[in-house]
């Protein structure tokens, strides 16, 4: 039991290093290589721990072998458009000009229950009011609306908003956040005049946020029982 | 792709290689000494100093080969080692001798 829990703990954090080293996307929608690169991880991280004969590198070197080749992978097939598209395949337009493209479907062997769920999903309950609708690479639906059924915005009914940034968290749980100020236009001697102002000490504060109009919101820390 | 990532798996893949080829390397000497002992254990009529010099080089060697190798191909041998009695021990030495090469050529010389 002692060498499964040590042999947990040693490949812990090696799992954790890896997924981070292979980037956001890991850990967001999946591309099909990405898919079987984590499956793969996930089932090598289990062996040495169920398998005590097995020495804990059996483990460790096909898992960093793996991380190391989905990194150089992925780079590859960011330069090379070709190797993307046979890894990753290309986006398939499923609806077009509000017609179901059924050959396209039986292809992906997408059935009508997917196309419908998908469209709910994106909000729309009416098949008649997609102009398009394309199955991403990823297995996402995109889906754009007839015109007569988006959401006019801004720029449909000529109105002219200015672009405002949004608020940046200042204080987070007690702790300054450098970042925060900085993009907010905050330095320590402003913010510490903003909470003698609201009559608050950091340690106090649970969250701070301000943007560079000069709004604030402070929410104080609640007292534990 | 940000090129910090790119180098840091570079430099994992190439030190991966690196012990891997090193761990071959390491595994093959090892099991190619220690058959070389058990020949000469049978060549010296498995006597006593020949029979102990094959069990320390076997202790010494097994910690390492433990992180390598699957536990259970050594436990058969390790079994075998320390069950060795000098002056009567032929059968025993050769089988030994045959486990250690077929270790060898299954973890290095032909892994796949």
């Amino acid at each position: 039991m002692l060498i499964c829990l040590l042999r947990l703990l040693v490949l812990y954090p090696i799992v954790i290093f890896g997924i981070r080293l292979m980037g956001k996307r890991q850990i967001g929608e999946l591309q099909p290589g990405e898919l079987v690169i984590t499956i793969l991880i996930s089932n090598i991280a289990t062996l040495p721990i169920e398998d005590q004969d097995l020495p804990l590198l059996s483990g460790i070197v096909p898992m960093l072998t793996l991380i190391a080749a989905e990194v150089l992978f992925s780079w590859l097939t960011l330069r090379h458009r070709g190797l993307r598209r046979l890894i990753s395949g290309t986006p398939q337009v499923i609806v077009r000009g509000g017609k179901i493209d059924q050959k396209v479907m039986r292809t992906l062997r997408f059935s009508i229950d997917d196309l419908m769920t998908a469209l709910r999903t994106n909000g729309i309950f009416d098949i008649n009011e997609v102009q398009l609708a394309i199955v991403e690479t990823n297995g996402t639906v995109s889906v754009l609306p007839h015109a007569d059924h988006r959401t006019p915005t801004c720029a449909d009914m000529k109105i002219r908003q200015p672009d405002t940034p949004p608020p940046e968290v200042l204080i987070s749980d007690g702790c300054l956040c450098p970042e925060g100020m900085q993009a907010a236009g905050y330095s320590e001697k402003r913010l510490q005049k903003l909470l003698k102002s609201r009559n608050a000490a950091a340690s106090e504060v649970f969250l701070l946020t301000a943007d560079r109009s000069g709004s604030v919101t402070l929410i104080r820390r609640e007292e534990m029982p | 792709m940000r090129m910090p990532h790119i180098r840091i798996a570079i430099t994992l893949l190439c030190a991966v290689l690196l012990a891997v080829a090193c761990s071959a390397v390491y595994v093959h000497r090892t099991l190619t000494n220690l058959s070389a002992l058990t020949e000469a254990a049978l060549n010296a009529g498995q006597t006593a100093p020949a029979v102990e010099a094959l069990h320390d080089e076997w202790e010494n060697a097994v910690p390492k080969l433990r992180m390598l190798l699957p536990n259970t191909l050594l436990s058969d041998i390790n079994e075998a080692i320390s069950r060795l009695e000098p002056g009567n021990c032929r059968s025993e030495l050769m089988s030994i001798a045959a486990d250690l090469r077929w270790l060898d050529r299954k973890q290095v010389l032909c892994p796949i």
